[in-house]
């Protein structure tokens, strides 16, 4: 990355959060405060006679008739009713006053309880603290301007996007005051995140292009809900403070590349896809928050997911909107969620981010192959993991992983590997998991299962790898016949089994065996292919199959001179049908032996 | 308070700027109403006030301390502001509070760069707190000298029942009166009120330079009026004074009455204690 950049992103985020605090502080100065009254003494009939009377309408009380009602500047205490007769009449005068107080206008005063009252006439404060943060994007995306000029320039997709950030910023937050509370702080934060990373991917990818009003969706679609979703508690508002933090940049880069890829397919039909998009990025949120960041899958991990998921919004809609029975968020929370929950119960070391490329490896081939091979009465978002872990489960039986983690010759990568060679076949297999079928599981188990046996390492990995491809495609072309959940794992295991078996005792090169890396790569897909169309004659004649590759790999070590891999395969390709079909074949004649090979000459 | 603490750490988190002072106002602020609210009800309810100001007076001294150490000016001024109005409020509790806060306070806003401009509504508090917290303890005075008229009076009404016939009878048509001792007294509290009116007023005159919500106004003014009211109570009570001074007293005073109620009349105000015949907020009597 520019190092401009990385400057330019971390004095964003100073500015931003300083220009919170600040926010913050005006808030709480400026919100409503006590003016509270002050103590009356007691203002009483006569008090109030005396004021309306004295001086104004002194004379009135000098004569008739209220002049018997008046003595000693107080109502004649002797005169029934003077006090009560005062009072009206200063009413009235009172009232009279008013109304002919024509050089001033006159109002009477309420006096309530205690009063709150603002700092600011309205309109007439400091800028609320929407305007703040707006004008601090602005000054943000300036500073961008410096060193990536050409990003925001008249038009540029970096304009668009603050053009789309401008106008959410209300939804974003409330401009009221009162509402000015910790969704309205985290707004904010979310908002430079987005924007940071937004400009930061369209200076480094230029050849992006993306319209106006999508970028406006996307932003709407990508940080509402993320905004609106900030949990209550001040525990859970802080790990969702931190994963956003973490992931909303690089999530929204993600959903950038991704809505530039396919601008058409996101915003360009009758699905609002922004939904899905924001669905997504709430619910790899959401899951990040309770699994947590370090805890079990790294960021990368989690983004990657997030990714693929984007990647079957984008190419399979339908999967995620126009469902009767589900949301589009239920369903993005509900596949981030069960695929974590299924790869944190995965043996190691799956039950990390390689259970992660595992699922992503799902998601990719549902959105290039559909769902076909899924359960049409399961939901597809419950499955993806289950998917994984029948791959996983296989791998740890077969393997003979008792508890602890999944350990063979094989590096974690080459493991995952292995792993993705079984889920692509079985994702581009119709009904695959049709049923609750787990077939799949017993064919990774009985590949494991000779993999395990290869203790003198007589196969690389990468024949393992070709291996898996073949044997996995014509078991699913078969299906329940070369592998099963019988204790031994169907023929298919066995006659792998047996030709390791075969091949060990024979002692590899240094015996002069030939039946080691390639020829015995091609030895278990031959036999494996030759079978799978006659499982019930294999099963039947299964010593025989092995008796049939113990004798030649014993006429070749002891024909060295003459013979080699290719004669041992040519041979057993040839001969393996005959003792399907009658049975063991007993030791050949060298003449049969070569009449065979001439064949193979001839042809 | 928790939405203070989540606000703070909020901040905290996000900027890695520390909080704000401004965030210990909340705290604050709520003591305070809750404190005034306990202390309205209080009140009207003619129970004991005084743990309730002490509370008020607290709030009044964390509130100043919490203003000296401000960083940010807006933000002292608010903590000033806080403490004034407490110490206004906490009557006897805080009557060595007021003036130091206020004192302080009124320094703070002039140290702001556009003045009470920069914080309209905490400097004209600030400004209000000191005549008002002077007017309430001079209102609870009166309260006591009303007191002291009521005993005379019964003490009168006494007399006149023992006496017979035209004796009875003449005195049945004066009123008791409050001994000539108490009228400089009642004079000393008609000027003191008159000039908290007067500075009340001239804070009233200035708020149109300030953009204070306009709810501030009027609310000054009940606060003019409340003044008024309580000055016409010690002009009255001089009149319910012993001898011929009290009614020379009276009769001179009312001139200054008078100029006080053409000051509200002046500024659109009906000089009319209609209002505050009916307010509750009176101490027990």
């Amino acid at each position: 990355m520019d190092p401009e950049l990385i400057l330019f992103a971390i004095r964003s985020l100073i500015r931003l959060g300083q220009e919170g605090a600040a926010a913050l502080d005006q808030y709480e100065r400026d919100k409503a405060a006590l003016f509270p009254n002050g103590i009356s003494a007691g203002f009483d009939h006569i008090d109030f006679i005396t004021e309306a009377f004295i001086p104004t309408h002194q004379e009135l009380l000098q004569r008739d008739p209220l002049v018997k009602l008046w003595r000693d500047n107080a109502p004649a205490p002797d005169v029934p009713g003077a006090e009560q007769t005062l009072f009206a009449m200063a009413v009235q005068l009172k009232a009279n006053d008013a109304k002919t107080a024509s050089s001033f206008p006159q109002r009477a005063v309420a006096i309530g309880g205690a009063v709150m009252i603002k700092q600011w006439a309205s309109g007439k404060g400091p800028l609320s603290p929407l305007g703040r943060i707006a004008i601090t994007i602005a000054d943000i995306g300036l500073e961008f301007v410096g060193t990536n000029p050409s990003v925001l320039g008249v038009g540029g997709t970096g304009e668009k996007l603050i053009g789309g950030l401008a106008t959410n910023l209300s939804s974003f937050i409330p401009d009221d005051g009162e509402q000015f509370g910790p969704k309205t702080q985290f707004a904010e934060r979310a908002i430079g995140i987005f924007l940071r990373a937004g400009l930061t991917t369209l200076s480094e990818q230029s050849g992006l292009l993306l319209g106006k009003q999508d970028l406006q969706q996307l932003v709407k679609s990508s940080l509402k809900p993320v905004i609106d979703a900030l949990p209550a508690n001040l525990a859970d508002q802080s790990r969702w403070h931190d994963v956003t933090d973490a992931l909303l940049g690089p999530a929204a880069s993600t959903a950038l590349t991704a809505l530039a890829a396919n601008p058409g397919v996101f915003f360009g039909h009758g699905f609002d896809s922004s939904t899905a998009i924001g669905a997504l990025t709430q619910a790899l949120l959401s899951e990040a928050s309770t699994t947590g960041l370090t805890n079990q899958f790294s960021q990368s991990g989690f983004i990657a997911l997030y990714k693929a998921a984007l990647g079957v919004v984008a190419e399979r809609p339908e999967l995620f909107l126009g469902r009767a029975d589900k949301p589009a968020e239920q369903i993005a929370s509900d596949l981030l969620s069960k695929v974590a929950a299924t790869l944190k119960g995965a043996a190691p070391p799956f039950d990390s981010d390689l259970g992660i490329n595992l699922a992503v490896d799902v998601l990719d081939t549902l959105k290039t192959h559909g769902p076909a091979f899924l359960d049409k009465n399961n939901p597809w978002e419950n499955v993806v993991g289950s998917m994984v872990l029948q791959v996983v489960d296989g791998l740890k039986n077969g393997l003979g992983a008792a508890g602890a983690g999944i350990k063979s010759l094989l590096s974690r990568q080459q493991l995952t590997d292995l792993a993705g060679v079984f889920l692509k076949q079985a994702t581009q297999t119709p009904g695959m998991l049709a049923g609750g079928n787990t077939e799949l599981q017993q064919i990774v188990q009985g590949v494991a299962q000779g993999l395990s046996q290869d203790t003198q390492s007589l196969l690389t990995p990468e024949s393992w790898l070709t291996i898996a491809s073949a044997v996995a495609a014509e078991a699913l072309a078969n299906p329940q016949r070369l592998f099963t959940a019988l204790p031994g794992g169907g023929i298919g295991a066995a006659l792998i089994g047996d030709l390791l078996s075969v091949a060990q005792a024979a002692g590899g090169r240094a015996q002069g065996s030939p039946l080691f890396g390639p020829t015995l790569e091609e030895a278990i897909v031959t036999g494996v292919r030759a079978v799978a169309g006659n499982t019930d004659a294999a099963s039947t004649n299964q010593a025989a199959l092995k008796d049939l590759a113990t004798m030649l790999t014993n006429l070749v070590v002891t024909k060295r001179g003459q013979l080699g891999s290719k004669e041992w395969l040519f041979l057993y390709r040839t001969l393996i049908g005959r003792v399907l079909q009658g049975g063991a074949i007993g030791m050949l004649a060298d003449a049969e032996i070569n009449q065979i090979l001439k064949g193979a000459t001839a042809t | 308070m928790r939405l203070h603490l989540i606000l703070c750490i909020s901040a905290f988190a996000f900027a890695a700027n520390g909080c704000g002072s401004a965030a210990q106002l909340a705290p604050l602020n709520d003591k305070l109403n809750s404190a005034d609210t306990q202390l309205s009800n209080a009140r009207k309810a003619g129970a004991d006030t005084a743990s309730i100001e002490q509370q008020l007076a607290q709030v009044s001294r964390d509130a100043s301390a919490d203003a000296q150490s401000a960083k940010d000016p807006k933000d002292a001024v608010a903590f000033y502001r806080v403490a004034a109005v407490a110490a206004w409020q906490a009557g006897p509790a805080g009557s060595n509070l007021v003036l130091p806060a206020t004192t302080a306070g009124i320094t703070a806003c002039e140290a702001l760069p556009q003045h009470d401009k920069d914080a309209p509504r905490d400097c004209s508090l600030i400004r209000l707190a000191l005549p008002m917290a002077v007017q309430d303890a001079i209102a609870l005075q009166l309260i006591d000298l009303k007191k002291k008229r009521t005993t005379a009076q019964s003490d009168h009404d006494r007399h006149c029942q023992e006496l017979q016939g035209a004796e009875a009878a003449a005195c049945r048509s004066t009123r008791g009166k409050l001994p000539a001792t108490d009228l400089p007294s009642e004079t000393t509290m008609f000027g003191d009120l008159e000039t908290q009116f007067g500075k009340v007023s001239d804070l009233r005159d200035g708020l149109h330079n300030l953009d204070v919500p306009p709810a501030f106004t009027p609310q000054t003014d009940a606060q003019r009026l409340i003044v008024y009211c309580n000055a016409v109570i010690a002009w009255r009570l001089t009149a319910d004074t012993d001898a011929d001074a009290g009614a020379a007293q009276f009769a001179e005073l009312t001139s200054r009455k008078a100029a006080m109620a053409q000051r509200l009349e002046a500024s659109g105000v009906a000089a009319d204690c209609t209002p505050v015949l009916s307010m509750q907020t009176t101490p027990p009597m």
